[in-house]
């Protein structure tokens, strides 16, 4: 080995025990502690990957055992428990499989064309919300849904604004919810209108803010970030009528595979949304079964607190966006309407299934941000509301 | 033991790589079909009413159908399912969740909410103690209240009666009116010989927004329920020694657990 690159070996690598001129023995050596770092990096990795492997188990565990074990009347109350988990799990399937379902359509089908219009819509990031807006108007998605498919949005390149409007207003846009509020409240236009403005006010306001920083890598989980690297170098390099053999895509006239391919993305999301709603399902059975009925309405009312608590209580309660109209309903008599404005709006936005599907797109500190920018803006919205307007 | 493993990898270097991708398609597989006979099953024999309102069913039942049909066509020979999943650990996970969720929906006795939940709020009137129904009643309902003695209010339910009693004019209106009700007994905390509260659960969508609809009964029988005990209800509606507007019942009869025991708006 020479003087230069004895002299530009970190300090970290070990001394060569044997002084032997040989050089293979040195590099042996020094190969044997980069593999032992190696190994030691691979072993946390694959601790941190079986931590995060046993953390829905843990979260459905502590939510619904542990009260269990520690309240009074815990065997009856975990009975209440069990039956709101099954309830809300079972309302929750069909529209996680709707939502994997479109997603393995987008991709198994519609690949090219929709990363045509994310490539079009990213030079501007208004038209990436307003096509976001305009997905969600379109496609009967709740909450549980809308997250497999701004999923597939984003690895196939769509704008960070887009798939964030489209995540947060797509449960109360589409045209089911629409119709149930109108029902709900009695073609109450003022409820329907209000809630729809309000909805996409927040949206927008957030999406489009946190679209100004260029990095997506701050937003979109790693998986994701990859797959648009990837994605983007690959649609580069293509020219028309070539067929593609990249990502297990083949522009050919073999339906059946795009049939397998279907199946198997549909089975892959379908799976992956159930792990990552079911926590959230478990926290929100629990606080209904484990806290007393009422207690938060009971706190308090006033402009500003009534809005806080039926706030938390929409987080907290994750009812579907398409019917907690009615929910919202049994409070309008007892809360001003800036009050249940923010249950209907926020509770779609952030509530306890809706913050673990997240998970699916979003890294949890974007989660974090989003949460807390919608908290302040549905907040200010209610309380001004029932200042002003109630 | 040792060589023949030497050689499997030798001509086979991937086998058993192949090999635990197709336990990981066929544990999927068997998931997603337990999952799709947890759901027919339940909306078979009636039970799902105890999770859900009936109006769900048709798409509960197409769901189970799907997923159902996706866990054959994984079990299938020829099919081929790679998991999206990047590492073997979470896709395992998702998996046994799945599945675990499965066996437990199938497992368990399925039973609605009973009084426990509702015995929790206070008070003794009708909706009191925090219960909310008064505007999602009225809303719901539509009734005409002006005209007293044209309802017919002995096909009322909870629901209906709830509605009618929320606002004191109305209920005014109603007293000698007849009811014939059914639902649940709480025992209130503090207990007269004569007095209970019956009692049922409003489900809009699914039991997570349950809500206790409580209409207090005076009778001679009181002391003859038990809390949670299904009851049917028959009298005139009049006002209690405590002034509150109560149900006086001249028939409290024990009965079955309806097949479907909510009220479903």
């Amino acid at each position: 080995m020479s003087v230069k690159n004895r002299a530009e070996r970190p300090e970290t690598l070990p001394k060569p025990v044997v002084k032997s001129p040989s050089l293979t023995l040195r590099v042996v050596q020094v190969d044997s502690s980069i593999t032992s770092k190696a190994t030691n990096s691979r072993s946390l990795k694959l601790g941190f990957e079986s931590f995060l492997a046993v953390v829905p188990f843990l979260v459905i565990f502590l939510a619904g055992l542990f009260p269990w074990l520690f309240l009074p009347n815990g065997a009856t109350r975990f009975a209440v428990f069990e039956n709101i988990f099954l309830g809300l799990t079972i309302e929750a399937l069909p529209f996680l499989l709707l939502g994997s379902l479109l997603a393995a359509a987008l991709a198994s089908w519609g690949q090219q064309r929709i990363s045509r219009l994310w490539e079009a819509t990213s030079k501007n990031r208004f038209k990436a919300a307003a096509t976001g807006v305009g997905l969600g108007l379109a496609l009967p998605m709740c909450e549980c849904g809308a997250p497999s498919v701004a999923r597939q949005a984003a690895r196939d390149g769509a704008p960070v604004a887009m798939s964030l409007v489209f995540m947060l207003a797509a449960p109360v846009v589409n045209p089911i919810t629409i119709l149930v509020t109108w029902l709900a409240f009695g073609g109450e236009w003022a409820i329907v209108l209000g809630r729809i403005g309000l909805s996409l006010g927040v949206a927008l306001v957030v999406g489009l803010f946190l679209s100004l920083n260029p990095d997506t890598s701050d937003f979109f989980i790693p998986e994701i970030n990859q797959d648009r690297d990837e994605h983007r170098s690959h649609l580069h390099s293509h020219t028309a009528g070539e067929s593609c053999h990249q990502h297990g895509i083949v522009e050919t006239e073999n339906s059946q595979s795009k049939f397998s391919l279907f199946f198997n993305k549909a089975v892959g999301e379908f799976i992956m949304a159930t792990k990552v709603a079911l926590p959230g399902i478990a926290l929100a059975s629990s606080f209904q079964a484990y806290s007393p009925p009422g207690f938060l309405v009971g706190l308090g009312q006033g402009a500003l607190l009534s809005v806080l608590i039926l706030m938390l209580l929409a987080s907290m309660m994750s009812v579907c966006s398409s019917v907690d109209a009615f929910v919202a309903l049994s409070f309008a008599g007892i809360f001003p309407i800036g009050s249940v404005l923010a249950f209907l709006v926020f509770g779609p936005l952030v509530n306890l299934k809706s913050l673990f599907l997240f998970r699916l797109v979003l890294r949890w500190r974007a989660i974090g941000l989003i949460s807390l920018f919608c908290a302040l803006l549905v907040l200010l919205s209610g309380v001004f509301i029932n200042l002003r307007i109630n | 033991m040792s060589i023949t493993l030497q050689k499997i990898k030798q001509t086979q270097p991937n086998l058993l790589g192949v090999l635990k991708k197709k336990a990981a398609q066929l544990a999927t597989g068997l998931a997603l079909l337990t999952l799709g006979v947890w759901l027919e099953w339940r909306l078979g024999d009636g039970t799902l009413s105890y999770y859900l309102h009936p109006r769900f069913n048709l798409l509960i039942g197409f769901t189970g159908l799907i997923v159902g049909g996706l866990g054959v066509w994984l079990l299938l020979p020829k099919s081929r399912y790679v998991t999206p999943e990047n590492s073997p650990l979470k896709a395992f996970s998702g998996i046994t969740l799945v599945a675990l969720v499965a066996l437990f929906g199938l497992i368990v006795l399925p039973r609605p909410l009973d009084g426990t939940r509702a015995a929790l709020v206070s008070g003794t009137g009708a909706n009191s103690g925090g219960s909310s129904n008064r505007a999602l009643a009225a809303a719901l309902l539509k009734q005409d209240w002006n005209n007293a003695a044209s309802l017919d209010t002995v096909s009322w339910n909870l629901l209906d009666w709830s509605a009618a009693l929320n606002d004191p004019q109305r209920a005014e209106k109603l007293i000698d009116h007849p009811f014939d009700v059914t639902g649940f007994v709480i025992l209130p905390v503090t207990t007269s010989s004569r007095n209970f509260l019956v009692a049922r659960y409003v489900v809009v969508c699914c039991t997570a927004d349950a809500n206790a609809l409580r209409v207090p009964v005076v009778s001679e029988k009181a002391q003859e329920v038990e809390a949670g005990q299904w009851v049917r209800v028959r009298g005139t509606l009049g006002r209690g020694s405590n002034g509150i507007v109560s149900f006086l019942a001249n028939s409290v009869e024990i009965v079955a657990r309806p097949a479907n025991p909510y009220i479903n708006p």
